[in-house]
């Protein structure tokens, strides 16, 4: 989903227990080994994380399929709604017997002002606006072919499981269980109507987006349960893999951009029919607009084809060229892009709520057809940001509902380091001689959140969708970047690339990437991490003023009797100078640090402090005097709270430059403002 | 006169001129002086290494600087923005007496400030229902450039759209610069008649009556203005970010200052020189009589 940043409220803040208990809870939870070829799922096995995931080498080539869909539908331009059909080959890979179904039916969070999405004015998703027409899906039947093709939707529920007014979490109960290991074969029709595009989805003057458009099965978890949960405004999706055929019957003028290849297309009578095939993913979106251009590129092995609005050639040059250097970039350090295909959707202007999202070999990216003229890299950062999905919820399908850190917060840290390997310190924006690192505000907005709420937490529990984009976007990515400045980026990418190959078509938990952070980087840094995105935990490197006095000898009576000595007070001992520095660490987070002292000639000189007290005092005698004293010189804690406290100095320096510039640019712009 | 009478003729009143260069920098630094004082709030002052830190590349101590002045913004802005108005008033002040001392160039200063201080009831006036008009096209124009581009995206594209939108909104800025021209002509009208309506309708008569040179000379310095400061940051961009290259920056403000004050005296010159050329002798009384 797109990067959200901005109107940070006041949040309501969970105690330090909750973090605890979150993590109780995660570590509980029994990790979803990664498959190898074709090998179903083996819950009870405990992944090992090791140096074979350090490559491709022993990379899964496809995920144990649990969830396969045959779909049909025929999108109805005029009143943008959709006839389907399909077929669901659902397998429990579970321990238990399943007696019922869940099914998310994600388009009736636009059916009514009742549901869980619209109901509170005060909850929004990352979209605002008021809906004047209504978006559904009414599945009109749901047979079972192993129960003697029986009908089970009408014993289905009529609404979310504890919420009488939702309809997007639905349980179905089943005849007869299913055993551990045994399929079943569902057949459904549906007619789903689109809203106008809101929150990823809908239409907007003749451009359909089309996703979360069919009942689609929640993710089935090792114990038997249904990760099923009714579809909240902060909340993104989660499901198992599978294969998806999907046919879709549309007019012949537009063009549509989908999941997966196309493997057949028919025309006759102004209508087309075009039928997809998706293999190791676990959703299906596409798109349809007539006045979409296209061009396709071969890059790294993939096919890439992007659907771009007239007039917007620049950003599809500049989207291809981000591409061409971020596809090889993720292959490399997470384990190769595995689908043939790979489509980029640029929405028109008018449309800029269907950009900026991820589906499995899909991507929306967006910004006017001039943004890519202003040097600031939106387009850029938008199409690395939803590529980075493909390995982290695309392939390493993590909850996004319930650790929604997991897969947006290590996409914010692959897109941030991403641009940072493509165009160094303008990895944001470059205006004239002016060059901005993402990482500079994305730390800027971590430090402003960092008391505000867990990050490892269900999306429904932020306090608003901006709280998301603070905790779950930017702080997740400053935890990430400080320990790639810390421990070094090399071991970090290999304990995400053993994480993401480890966990390929699997569905990983935050303890997951706990050990494999602890895997590569050591205990410690599993400490820090959990404590990061657990507890609230934050860190503040404060410095105190240096204090320097001349090196005296001890005065007092030494010895006794004839040999007694006594030494006067203010003996020098000789011409050097002692000093003193102090420097603190506020906070919970416990990290190395490196301390530069500046010398009166000068010189300076580093030690490094293990960060794990309080605070430090650092005692140096030399023939100089310190008179300045910087915490974390090349700020590698990029966590630090405050980084104007790192440094103090005996005699403070006037910014001059800065105050000249400020007189300046003041006294042009009073000159355009007055007579 | 020989080559540049009238940047001879501006020189010529050179304590008018500093006094006005003097004001306006006053007036410019109190202006800025709330960000100032956010900026030296940071801390910013306790680093060994100085305030270059800030324009290092990729921005990130000035990210912070900026994040940590964020609680500053909401009191700083709105005390920038009244004391920008006041200082916008006052600044009508040096104008008013360097019109005065240009048009008596053997006049002595002091008397220049007196009968500049009398002059400035109708520089407001002028000021005020200058403003409100260019506030009104202003407000028309952007109306306008953000409409039109929706209208017209799917019949000509977004580039073209969006060109049209801008294309309106440039025909603001040039209604409102042409406004801004007879305003100062009103302003040179008014140094010999104090009333400012007829004032103003000098000023918009002379535009009216001498289009063509007035606009070569509004451009001409206006150009000239714009050289100087995008040069002069230009410049003052490549300077090493050392500590030593301070006070060449400070000289660089201070002269791009003193530059604009000395063009911005020229300009007023030519106003006086189009507003006794537009209008018949009699209709101006003799400056002396209006004091």
């Amino acid at each position: 989903m797109k990067r959200k940043t901005g109107r940070f409220r006041a949040l309501v803040e969970l105690g330090a227990g909750a973090g605890c208990c979150w993590l109780a809870l995660s570590l509980s939870q029994v990790a979803a080994a990664s498959a190898p070829q074709h090998t179903p799922i083996d819950p009870g096995k405990p992944l090992v994380l090791g140096p074979v995931h350090d490559n491709d080498d022993a990379l899964a080539s496809a995920a144990a399929p649990v969830a396969n869909y045959a779909l049909r539908a025929r999108l109805n331009e005029l009143d943008h709604s959709l006839d389907g059909s399909g077929t669901l080959q659902f397998k429990n890979t579970s321990r238990v017997p399943v007696s019922e179904l869940y099914f998310h039916l994600y388009l009736n969070a636009f059916k009514n002002e009742k549901s869980l999405f619209l109901r509170s004015p005060f909850v929004s998703s990352r979209d605002e606006g008021q809906l004047r027409e209504w978006g559904y899906i009414d599945v009109t039947e749901m047979r079972v072919a192993e129960f003697g093709n029986q009908d089970v939707w009408p014993q289905a529920d009529r609404h979310s499981p504890g919420d009488p007014d939702d309809e997007t979490d639905i349980r179905v109960p089943l005849p007869q269980s299913v055993a551990p290991g045994a399929t079943l074969n569902l057949s459904f029709k549906f007619r789903a109507k689109l809203p106008p595009i809101l929150a990823r989805t809908g239409h907007a003057e003749g451009f359909h987006m089309v996703a979360q458009w069919y009942p689609k099965l929640a993710r089935l978890e090792p114990d038997g349960r249904f990760a099923h949960f009714a579809f909240h405004p902060h909340s993104e999706f989660y499901a198992d893999f599978g294969r998806y055929d999907v046919q879709l019957d549309v007019a012949s003028d537009l063009i549509v951009g989908a999941t997966g290849k196309l493997t057949k297309s028919e025309a006759r009578d102004g209508r087309t029919r075009l039928h997809y095939r998706a293999d190791n993913v676990h959703d299906f979106a596409w798109c349809a607009w007539a006045q979409f251009h296209t061009q396709t590129r071969q890059i790294d092995g993939t096919r890439v084809t992007l659907l771009f609005p007239p007039g917007h050639d620049h950003n599809a040059n500049v989207t291809f060229s981000v591409l061409s250097g971020a596809l090889p970039n993720m292959s490399r350090r997470f384990g190769r892009y595995p689908h043939e295909t790979l489509t980029v959707v640029h929405t028109p202007d008018f449309a800029p709520a269907a950009g900026g999202m991820e589906y499995p070999a899909l991507i929306t990216t967006g910004g006017q057809w001039w943004s890519a003229y202003t040097g600031v890299r939106l387009v850029e950062s938008l199409t690395v940001h939803e590529l980075g999905h493909q390995w982290f919820q695309g392939l390493v399908a993590s909850d996004e509902s319930k650790y929604p850190f997991l897969d947006e917060g290590l996409t914010s840290y692959v897109e941030q380091s991403t641009l940072e390997d493509l165009y160094g310190a303008a990895s944001f924006a470059r205006i004239l001689d002016f060059s901005l690192t993402g990482n500079a505000l994305r730390r800027a907005v971590a430090a402003r959140v960092a008391h505000d709420d867990l990050v490892a937490q269900p999306a429904s529990s932020f306090s608003s969708f901006s709280s998301i984009g603070g905790l779950v976007y930017s702080r997740t990515a400053t935890i990430l970047e400080t320990l790639a400045r810390v421990y070094g980026r090399d071991r970090l990418d290999r304990a995400l690339g053993r994480y993401a190959r480890a966990h390929r078509f699997g569905h990983p938990t935050p303890s997951d990437l706990l050990d494999a952070l602890e895997s590569v980087l050591g205990e410690s840094a599993r400490q820090f991490a959990k404590g990061a995105f657990f507890e609230r935990g934050f860190i503040d490197f404060v410095a105190e003023l240096p204090e320097s006095v001349p090196v005296r000898k001890p005065a007092g009576r030494f010895g006794a009797g004839t040999a007694a000595e006594t030494i006067a007070p203010d003996v020098a001992a000789d011409a050097k100078r002692s000093s003193r520095v102090i420097i603190r660490r506020h906070g919970t987070l416990v990290l190395p640090v490196d301390v530069e002292l500046v010398f009166a000639d000068g010189r300076r000189t580093r030690r490094t402090w293990d960060g794990a007290a309080p605070w430090t005092s650092i005692d140096v005698v030399d023939a100089e005097p310190v008179v300045a004293v910087i915490v974390d010189p090349n700020h590698r804690v990029l966590l630090d709270q405050n980084l104007f406290n790192n440094a103090k100095s005996v005699t403070p320096r006037m910014p001059w430059r800065a105050l000249s510039k400020l007189g300046y640019w003041s006294s042009i712009a009073f000159s355009l403002v007055a007579p | 006169m020989t080559r540049f009478p009238t940047l001879r003729w501006v020189l010529g009143r050179w304590d008018a001129l500093t006094l006005a260069a003097a004001m306006r920098a006053a007036l410019a630094l109190a202006v800025g002086l709330p960000a100032m004082t956010a900026l030296l709030s940071t801390g910013i002052a306790d680093h060994p290494d100085g305030d270059h830190l800030l324009f290092d590349s990729g921005g990130m101590m000035l990210v912070e600087g900026v994040r940590l002045s964020l609680t500053a913004a909401p009191p700083v802005t709105k005390l920038t923005l009244l004391l920008a108005a006041g200082c916008v008033l006052l600044s009508l002040y040096p104008v008013s007496v360097m019109l005065v001392a240009l048009e008596d160039r053997d006049g002595r200063l002091g008397e220049a400030l007196g009968r500049g201080l009398r002059r400035l009831p109708a520089l407001f006036a002028i000021y005020g229902l200058c403003l409100l008009f260019q506030v009104m096209v202003f407000v028309a124009a952007a109306f306008a450039a953000a409409w039109a581009p929706q209208q017209l995206a799917q019949t000509l594209g977004p580039a073209l759209a969006d060109a049209v939108g801008v294309l309106l909104l440039l025909f603001g800025v040039a209604i409102n610069c042409a406004s801004g021209v007879a305003r100062d002509l009103a302003f040179a009208a008014a140094s010999r008649r104090p009333a400012a309506l007829p004032a103003l309708l000098l000023g918009i008569g002379t535009l009216l009556a001498r289009p063509l040179s007035v606009g070569v000379d509004w451009a001409r310095l206006a150009a000239w203005q714009w050289v100087l400061v995008l040069g002069a940051a230009y410049c003052a961009g490549r300077f090493p970010a050392a500590p030593g290259w301070t006070l060449p920056l400070a000289a660089v403000t201070v002269s791009v200052l003193v530059g604009i004050t000395t063009l911005r005296g020229v300009w007023a010159a030519r106003c006086l020189v189009h507003a006794s050329a537009a209008q018949p002798a009699a209709a101006l009384q003799p400056a002396a009589t209006m004091a």
